[in-house]
């Protein structure tokens, strides 16, 4: 069960196109009319409007500018697919009635535009256990006087609650512990990463011991006229077939255990 | 019975055709088939990381990696190694590479190229999983500061003992990738689409209009471990579905979208 957030970065906008048509013609046959909601937090509790109903075939575009005056400042905007209204409101995420494929998932497009440029990726956000970790090498950093680098966590749990945790910044050469930052449980944090004093040969560790997220890295000019967004693969990406859930568990213990605070 | 019509109504899409192929070799190296772009315009960079010293903190001998680059027809045209820097960042300048064969001139704009890593640790064939590169990939547009990124998200070759194979599937029936982006006006649009399979694919590129224009319609033919590029610029006061029909499992293209001041370059 995914939703699709509506990104935000500074100085830009974030946009998301929800489309109801699936991603192959073989994995499921849906040609149903969807609702869209608005899910957010709001006095710890998860609340849902209807922003009305998506046909068959048909795209949306909904821009933060339109849907940020609908919700409680700061709080994160989840825009969802579902074949049955949601519950206006509840104590856990509102389960979606929404078809399932995996070849590839079902997708939206997650963007961030400015007034010259715009970027997106074909994306969703799944619910992230209220327990988890994160671990990501991030060679994407760009250098130049004009350039400036963001890491956005993405994260939602079910429970509605702002939980704070600790994201670490290392080098991984040095495994030498630049910066620490706090990060919130159900919100997109934004970590500038020009302030750590990387090289164009470091390769950047952002790590957190307790919570998950997804590492979405963003760079753009001053000017806001040039942009690129991507995220970084789980470590378990890094190796196919078998026991790759293994594979990620060796990884994370390993660099937890040799990255010291 | 319904329940049974639907099994094999599915049976249809789903048996014996994999998304990839599991090699039978533990010593096997898996990459996705990334492209690459070389021109007055484009471009191309990669960002080599020494994954096998990500699972092993000793210290062992320097890895490397081979780097197979193919036209667009799918030919081999260079194979080059290089020696990898554990725990940092190695940005490949992979259009300085390719112009060392004068690529333009003899093997065209377009391609794609893999990388296998040379050493597995001990972990991955105790987990029976195989070393992959999924990593990634930047393009450079004209005079832009901005590079753009785009990961992999492919097995699609292996490579054993020398020996290169792809490993992405293929089925019996031909079916459709809906790409779920608009495609809005006022941009061009080219998608990138690489044929991982072991076969000769048929491949059409469907433009559907959502908001006015004309159905667009494109079919090529792409070779094994080859690249095509399917291409539409869309009337400021249009906008567009991209539809892709094969006998690959998944015909996920990379799309580059060029405004005349910027570009983004993204997956399907």
């Amino acid at each position: 069960m995914s939703f699709f957030p509506i990104l935000k970065a500074p100085n830009v906008s974030g946009y998301t196109t929800l489309c109801n048509f699936p991603p192959n013609n073989w994995e499921i046959n849906h040609t149903k009319s969807q609702f869209i909601s608005l899910t957010y937090m709001e006095d710890n509790m998860w609340h849902s409007d209807q922003l009305g109903i998506l046909n068959s075939n048909d795209l949306k575009t909904f821009y933060a500018t339109e849907i940020e005056p609908l919700i409680p400042d700061g709080e994160l905007p989840l825009l969802s697919l579902s074949e049955e209204p949601l519950l206006k409101t509840s104590k856990q995420l509102p389960a979606l009635k929404f078809p399932v494929t995996t070849t590839p998932w079902w997708r939206a497009t997650l963007g961030l535009s400015s007034q010259f440029s715009a970027t997106s990726y074909q994306g969703e956000l799944p619910i992230f256990p209220s327990q988890g970790s994160l671990l990501s090498f991030a060679p994407f950093l760009q250098f130049g006087q004009t350039i400036e680098n963001f890491v956005l966590l993405v994260n939602i749990t079910n429970d509605p609650v702002h939980n704070a945790s600790e994201v670490e910044i290392y080098n991984a050469n040095n495994k030498i512990l630049l910066g620490s930052r706090e990060i919130f449980s159900n919100k997109i944090n934004i970590i500038q990463l020009d302030d750590f004093g990387f090289n164009e040969n470091d390769l950047p560790v952002i790590s957190c011991r307790n919570m998950s997220a997804l590492p979405l890295y963003f760079s753009k000019t001053k000017d806001e006229s040039s942009m690129s967004i991507e995220h970084t693969h789980a470590p378990m990406s890094m190796v196919t077939h078998g026991d790759r859930f293994g594979a990620q568990k060796h990884i994370k213990d390993l660099w937890f255990s040799d990255l010291k605070k | 019975m319904k329940k049974i019509v639907q099994r094999i109504y599915k049976a249809r899409w789903t048996y014996r055709q994999s998304l990839t192929k599991k090699p039978k070799n533990v010593s096997t190296k898996i990459s996705d088939l990334f492209v690459w772009r070389s021109s007055s315009k484009w471009e191309t960079f990669f960002e080599l990381v020494d994954i096998a010293s990500l699972f092993e903190n000793k210290t062992m001998p320097r890895n490397y990696v081979d780097i197979v680059f193919f036209n667009s027809n799918g030919e081999t045209i260079l194979q080059r190694k290089i020696e990898l820097i554990k725990n940092r960042r190695q940005v490949i300048n992979i259009s300085n590479l390719l112009s060392k064969v004068g690529h333009i001139e003899k093997y065209g704009e377009v391609g794609a190229f893999a990388i296998f890593h040379s050493n597995i640790p001990k972990i991955i064939p105790k987990l029976s999983s195989f070393i992959a590169e999924r990593g990634y990939v930047s393009y450079k547009y004209k005079d832009n500061l901005l590079c753009s990124y785009v990961h992999g998200n492919l097995d699609a070759i292996s490579m054993c003992e020398n020996n290169i194979n792809t490993v992405g599937g293929r089925g019996f029936l031909t079916r459709k990738y809906n790409l779920q982006y608009e495609l809005k006006g006022g941009s061009v649009y080219e998608l990138g689409i690489v044929n991982s399979s072991n076969k000769n694919m048929l491949v059409e590129c469907e433009f559907t209009p959502i908001n006015g224009g004309p159905i667009v319609t494109k079919l090529e033919s792409i070779n094994s471990k080859g690249v095509k590029v399917f291409s539409i610029g869309v009337d400021p006061k249009h906008s567009y579905r991209a539809i892709m029909s094969s006998k690959l499992i998944m015909t996920r293209p990379l799309v580059f979208r060029i405004n005349e001041d910027y570009f983004d370059v993204f997956h399907g």
